[in-house]
């Protein structure tokens, strides 16, 4: 019972201070541009709790735009690593989610962020509107932590 | 009562209650207009030509399909893959692919309507011209010897009908529930629409 | 600290050929707090001061130019604008307006001008973006938040004209996409002079007075005009210090409507953003006065493209942007060569970072460079004899790579 409410306890508040990290594998920049646009007055995620860090060490999320290029194919799960451990991965725009237009023939990138390390969401669109991506970071996220310690468990998880 | 509801009901201040009711908040999956969306399908319009499979910038790779793929019931938009350009849209040669709200026009302004209307009988009326003095918003005027009322700047005062001489030349005629509803409820859908969107 | 450099750790300044010790190197990227984009900076610092810098890229390349090889136009103008998604207007327009130049006839005139709106409005926004990312990384909170909502607001100009926030997809061979009415041209002008042009004046005040941006801002990063020539700076970098080159006094539409560049002689980072400032309130002009010459008319004509091979220039907001291209008849890519303003605006980083009293300078020096490392990655070598990629970034090995290809 007291193991029960604190879970719950450490879910909420987890649920409730978000950090996030955007790592660009190779984009062309615009849904960077767009996730900048969430953390200025108009969207303002700031108000639900989520803050911009962009120093993977310290955050919660990662959120990955564009297709993964030759160079970060190893470099991303580096980076995926040093995420500690209740941690989620959003995928920003079509390149994040599939590899988009880039991932044809002739490119030379592997295909989506899913390929690489786990994704948790995905926000299609090339770019998203920062409405989208505000609907989806506020509707999976919190959710997300506050259940992570019920459905992962802490330490063995992904 | 659940240990959150325990801890809403400590927090229940306005700012935090804002936040906590934020994950729920269904204020963001209104679109704006003219913004281009995912195209949408019509497969009843759908000739299966193959134009729009054709136009699409994102091709095929290994293990993914295009965004856009033709299969033999007609063409199946992967949305993870789609970067929302409309050429689709533009090649289709029976119009069956529309893209968000792009080639759409201006919506027209909805103005709430009116729940009466002031109604002027052309043959019991004399012209005598005193409802056009009495008038507080000049919204009715004789022309050709009949009283004319311009519905626009009417605000349904009934001046006009105590100062008519002629018994039933001027009436107040309500306006059909039915009509009434429906009208409020465009209204209501665009306010709420413009609010979602800014 | 410079006295306890580890004994061996020399670095070789490759132009003079003298040896200088160093005590650290700093990594920066390609992942870092203060880089949007993946890019890899590296600096040797002695003490506090920088002695070193080299710039490696090539995290971004995608293979454009190959996948564009055998599009038809119409596919290949969507690549285009995804080279880099903050000026994605002017690589449209430049690959539109190559295609153009080997086909039949003229675009339509009010096509014309409006796509030179379109692209005064993305020049506004990049800007603005440009002078945000600085005063990030000068970590001057507010004035990148206002910045960032001046932008909203000329963006929502953009979206009413065209219907998307960044890569539009506005232009076509003959004009532009669809046309757009009287109201939504002034009503856009209306945000722009009641909303936009307040707000950047207030901020161009603030800059140049401001006690501690001056500070930061004054004599960091100065870029002689012997480096410019050097390194073939572009664009505002370039007219910062005193170069007046802008490929607008060639182009078309912009003659008529009386425009000249704009330049101030500092070269340092205040000037760069100054001048981003005044281009900005110079950019609301000329909007105001093609709107006003706005010729009536279609705004989309059929054209038939002849092909041929063909170089094309547009003033990206970032500085001169070449697209190299060969077209088959009948309008498909044969082979396509970008070059775009970045490269050599970022590389001139090697040479004023070094002799930057801190690293906090050298990076917001780069900061105030404008870098768009999505537009860099423009080029890729291949060793066939280990058959593995090396990739660009070291620009001395792919410069021996090319001649011992040539040569
Ligand atoms: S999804 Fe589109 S906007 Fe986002 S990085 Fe990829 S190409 Fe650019």
């Amino acid at each position: 019972m007291v193991c029960c409410l604190l879970k719950k306890l450490k879910g909420l508040i987890r649920s409730r201070s978000i950090h996030v990290s955007v790592v660009n594998t190779g984009g062309c920049n615009g849904c960077d541009i767009e996730i900048l646009a969430c953390f200025t007055y108009r969207y303002d995620l700031e108000q639900y709790g989520i803050y911009y860090h962009n120093n993977p060490r310290k955050t919660d999320v990662l959120i990955v735009t564009g297709p993964v290029t030759e160079q970060w194919k190893d470099k991303l799960p580096k980076l995926y690593d040093k995420v500690p451990e209740p941690k989620a991965v959003v995928a920003v725009g079509s390149c994040a989610c599939s590899g988009g237009i880039f991932n044809q023939d002739g490119g030379r990138v592997g295909g989506g962020a899913a390929e690489f390390i786990p994704v948790d969401a995905e926000v299609p669109g090339c770019p998203p509107r920062p409405d989208e991506i505000v609907k989806a970071v506020v509707e999976v996220l919190p959710t997300f932590f506050r259940r992570w310690e019920f459905e992962r468990g802490g330490g063995d998880g992904r | 009562m659940s240990f959150q509801d325990f801890l809403n009901h400590i927090l229940s201040r306005e700012g935090v209650r804002r936040l906590l009711d934020a994950h729920s908040s269904k204020k963001y999956t209104v679109k704006p207009r003219r913004f281009r969306n995912f195209p949408t399908i019509d497969l009843e319009k759908c000739v299966v030509c193959g134009a729009c499979a054709d136009a699409c910038p994102v091709g095929p790779s290994d293990g993914k399909p295009p965004a856009l793929e033709m299969t033999d019931k007609g063409p199946v938009l992967h949305e993870d893959r789609c970067i929302r350009c409309g050429l689709c849209a533009e090649v289709c040669p029976v119009s069956a692919i529309q893209v968000g709200t792009l080639h759409e026009e201006r919506e027209e302004v909805v103005k709430p309507p009116k729940p009466a209307e002031i109604a002027v009988d052309p043959d019991l009326c004399i012209g005598c011209g005193r409802c056009e003095r009495v008038c507080p918003s000049d919204a009715i005027h004789v022309i050709d010897g009949t009283a004319e009322v311009d519905r626009e700047s009417c605000v349904l005062c009934e001046a006009c009908i105590d100062a008519c001489p002629v018994a039933g030349a001027i009436k107040l005629l309500p306006m059909d529930v039915e009509e009434l509803r429906r009208c409020w409820t465009k209204i209501v859908d665009t306010k709420r629409r413009e609010v979602g969107s800014r | 600290m410079a006295d306890k450099a580890p004994r061996g750790v020399t670095v070789i300044d490759l132009d003079t050929g003298e040896e200088k010790p160093i005590s650290h190197h700093v990594p920066v990227g390609p992942h870092h707090p203060i880089l949007k984009e993946p890019l890899r900076i590296k600096l040797a610092i002695r003490g506090e001061e920088v002695v070193d810098c080299k710039v490696e890229m090539g995290y971004c390349h995608r293979g454009i130019e190959k996948i564009m090889e055998g599009m038809p136009w119409q596919k290949a103008a969507f690549l285009a604008e995804r080279v880099c998604g903050i000026c994605s207007h002017a690589h449209n327009m430049c690959f539109i307006g190559a295609v153009e130049s080997v086909s039949e006839g003229e675009p339509a005139r009010r096509g014309l001008f409006l796509r030179y709106i379109v692209q005064e409005l993305d020049r506004i926004q990049s800007h603005l973006i440009a002078n945000a990312a600085y005063f990030y990384s000068i970590e001057h909170e507010t004035m990148f938040v206002w910045n960032m909502n001046t932008r909203e607001r000329v963006l929502d100009c953009i979206e009413k004209i065209t219907g998307n926030r960044i890569l539009t997809g506005w232009n076509v061979v003959g004009g532009v996409r669809l046309d757009v009415d009287e109201d939504t041209l002034n009503e856009v002008i209306e945000v722009l002079e009641e909303k936009v042009v307040p707000d950047v004046e207030t901020y161009r005040k603030i800059a140049s007075n401001d006690p501690f941006i001056k500070m930061r801002s004054r004599g960091v990063g100065v870029i002689t005009e012997d480096m410019i020539r050097r390194y073939r700076v572009v664009g505002p970098q370039a007219r910062a210090s005193g170069v007046a080159q802008d490929i607008r006094t060639i182009e078309p539409v912009y003659p008529e409507v009386g425009f000249r560049p704009i330049t101030r002689d500092h070269g340092d980072n205040l000037d760069r953003i100054l001048v981003r400032y005044d281009e900005v309130l110079q950019s609301v002009e000329l909007i105001e006065r093609m709107v006003e010459e706005l010729p009536r008319g279609d705004h989309r004509v059929e054209m038939k493209v002849e092909g041929g091979h063909v170089v094309n220039r547009t003033e990206a907001p970032r500085g001169e942007l070449v697209y190299d291209m060969e077209i088959s008849r009948g309008g498909v890519v044969k082979k396509a060569t970008i070059r775009t303003p970045s490269v050599p605006n970022i590389r001139v980083l090697e040479a004023i970072a070094p002799g930057a009293p801190s690293v906090a300078d050298a990076v917001a020096a780069y900061a105030s460079l404008d870098p768009c490392v999505a537009c860099n990655e423009r080029f890729i070598v291949i060793d066939r004899d280990k058959d593995e990629i090396v990739f660009s970034g070291k620009a001395r090995e792919v410069l021996r790579a090319c001649r011992s290809k040539t040569s």
